[in-house]
C-alpha cells in the first residue's frame, strides 16, 4: 500500500510520455534498409494496391485515382518516411483527402488491407509494425478532423 | 446450474459471431472481457471498448469466464454492446463458488453471487491512432445477490457503484518491432474484494482510490502475452484483509469474430484462505 503513491506518478509519466510520439520522417535509414530499399517499397506498394483494389469495403474510394501515379506518390512517401533518399512530392495528408468524407470504417479497413499487402510481400511482422508507426498519425489529417 | 446455462451461450456465441458481420478496428483492439464484464483483461477493465465497432458501426460480444483457485472457484458470463466506439454497455453475472468456506461455515455449496452492470464512455483518443492516449470513464453499478454472508462479516450494503478512469496506448514496433501495449487504470470503490463480500464496513467509512495496471507484447498479430496488476483497497472488514491481484496471461485472437483468454492468477489471502493462485480461462464471442 505504501507503494501505491509512487505507482500512481511512474504510471501517470509513462501515460505522459505515450503522448509525446513523435511523427514525421525517420532519422535513420534502417526500417528504409529492412524494407529493401526503394525496389521492396515498389514491389510491397504493388502488393498492398492489388488488395485495396480487390476489397469492394473500400476500392470504390479509388476507383477515379491513376493507379500508377498513387503507388508512385505512396512508394515516394514511405520512402521518405522511412528514411530513405525520397522526397515526397504529393499533396500532403489533410489535401488529399478532403472533402472525401471518409469514414473511421474505411481508415481501419485500409490499415488492414496494408497489412495484408505487406504479409503478401513477404515483409516481416516486426518491420510491419515499424512501417504502421508511421502512417497511424496520419489518421486525424485523413479523416479531416 | 449456473455453469450450464453459461456453456449454452458458446454455440450461440459463435453461430452469432459466424453468421454476421464484425466492426472494422483492428484485431485484439477490443480487448478480451474482464470478469466483471467490461472490455479489458482478466481483472482490469481497459480503456478499449468491446468489440470492433468503429465510429459509424454498433457491435455486440458476450464472454463466459471460469477460474479455479485453491479454495475458492470464479464463473462470470455476460454480454456487452458498443455503440459506435463511444459508448459500452455490458452485464455479468457472477458466481464465486466457497469450496473451503462454505462448508466451514456451515453453508455447504454455498456460493456468493454478484451482477454487475456496466458503462463505459471513451472520452478522448484511439488507442492506435491519436498520440495521446485513449482514454475512457466507466462506472460499474454491482449488486450482490447473495447478502447472508457479507452481512454476517459486517458489509453495510448489498450494492454499490464502482467509477474508473482507464487509459491505454499501443506502441506499435516500440519493442523490437513488436507492438507494446499499455494500460493504466484509477478506480474508486468501497467493494469489498469487489463486491463479493458486499459493500462498506465498520474499519473505514470513506471509499478507496485504486490502480490498476496492464501491459502486454503482441507476439504475432493474433497473440498477446501480458500481465494485469489490480490494487485492493485497505479492507473495510474487520479481520479480512485484501490483498493486491495480479495476473500473467495469453490472448488469442483468430479472427473479430473469437478470442481466448489463458492466465495464472494470483488472488493472496482471500477472506481469511491465504495464497489462492491459480488458472483462468475466458472465451469471448464477438459480432
Amino acid at each position: 500500500m505504501k507503494h501505491n503513491f509512487l505507482i500512481l506518478v511512474l504510471t501517470a509519466g509513462a501515460l505522459w510520455l505515450a503522448g509525446c510520439v513523435a511523427s514525421g520522417p525517420l532519422d535513420n535509414d534502417d526500417l528504409y534498409q529492412d524494407l529493401g530499399g526503394t525496389a521492396g517499397i515498389d514491389n510491397m506498394m504493388g502488393e498492398v494496391l492489388d488488395v485495396i483494389y480487390a476489397d469492394e469495403r473500400i476500392a470504390f474510394l479509388f476507383q477515379d485515382t491513376d493507379r500508377q501515379n498513387l503507388r508512385e506518390l505512396l512508394v515516394q512517401q514511405l520512402c521518405e518516411l522511412s528514411g530513405g533518399p525520397c522526397v515526397y512530392e504529393g499533396l500532403d495528408m489533410a489535401e488529399s483527402h478532403s472533402g472525401l468524407d471518409l469514414k473511421h470504417s474505411e481508415f481501419d479497413i485500409f490499415v488492414e488491407d496494408v497489412t495484408i499487402g505487406m504479409e503478401n510481400a513477404g515483409i516481416p511482422f516486426t518491420v510491419q509494425n515499424r512501417v504502421l508507426a508511421l502512417y497511424a498519425p496520419m489518421h486525424a489529417d485523413v479523416l479531416g478532423e | 446450474m449456473q455453469i450450464k446455462r453459461a456453456l449454452c451461450l458458446i454455440p450461440l456465441m459463435l453461430l452469432a459471431g459466424a453468421a454476421c458481420a464484425s466492426g472494422s478496428r483492428q484485431l485484439a483492439t477490443g480487448g478480451a472481457t474482464a470478469f466483471e464484464g467490461a472490455a479489458g483483461g482478466g481483472l482490469v477493465p481497459w480503456a478499449v471498448l468491446a468489440g470492433y465497432a468503429a465510429d459509424e458501426e454498433i457491435g455486440a460480444s458476450a464472454f463466459y469466464t471460469h477460474a479455479n483457485f485453491d479454495d475458492y472457484r470464479l464463473d462470470s458470463y455476460g454480454a456487452a454492446v458498443n455503440f459506435r466506439d463511444r459508448v459500452e454497455l455490458s452485464f455479468a453475472r457472477q458466481e464465486l463458488d466457497l469450496q473451503t468456506l462454505g462448508p466451514a461455515l456451515g453453508f455447504p455449496g454455498a456460493s456468493l453471487r454478484q451482477d454487475v452492470l456496466g458503462l463505459k464512455v471513451r472520452l478522448y483518443g484511439d488507442i492506435i491512432y491519436t498520440a495521446a492516449p485513449q482514454i475512457s470513464l466507466g462506472v460499474q453499478y454491482k449488486n450482490n445477490r447473495t447478502f447472508e454472508i457479507p452481512g454476517l462479516v459486517g458489509a453495510e450494503d448489498d450494492d454499490g457503484v464502482d467509477v474508473y478512469v482507464s487509459a491505454a496506448k499501443l506502441f506499435l514496433g516500440a519493442v523490437g518491432g513488436l507492438n507494446l501495449f499499455v494500460n493504466g487504470t484509477l478506480r474508486y470503490t468501497e467493494a469489498n474484494e469487489t463486491g463479493f463480500l458486499g459493500f462498506g464496513g465498520p474499519e473505514r467509512s470513506d471509499g478507496s482510490i485504486n490502480l490498476e495496471a496492464a501491459a502486454g507484447v503482441l507476439l504475432t498479430r493474433k497473440l498477446v502475452l501480458g500481465a494485469e496488476y489490480r490494487m485492493k483497497p485497505r479492507s473495510r472488514l474487520t479481520g479480512l484483509p485484501e490483498d493486491d491481484w495480479f495476473d500473467i496471461f495469453l490472448g488469442y485472437f483468430p479472427s473479430r469474430h473469437f478470442s481466448i483468454v489463458a492466465a495464472y492468477v494470483n488472488l493472496g489471502e482471500v477472506a481469511t484462505l491465504p495464497s489462492q493462485d491459480g488458472w483462468y480461462l475466458s472465451i469471448e464471442g464477438s459480432f
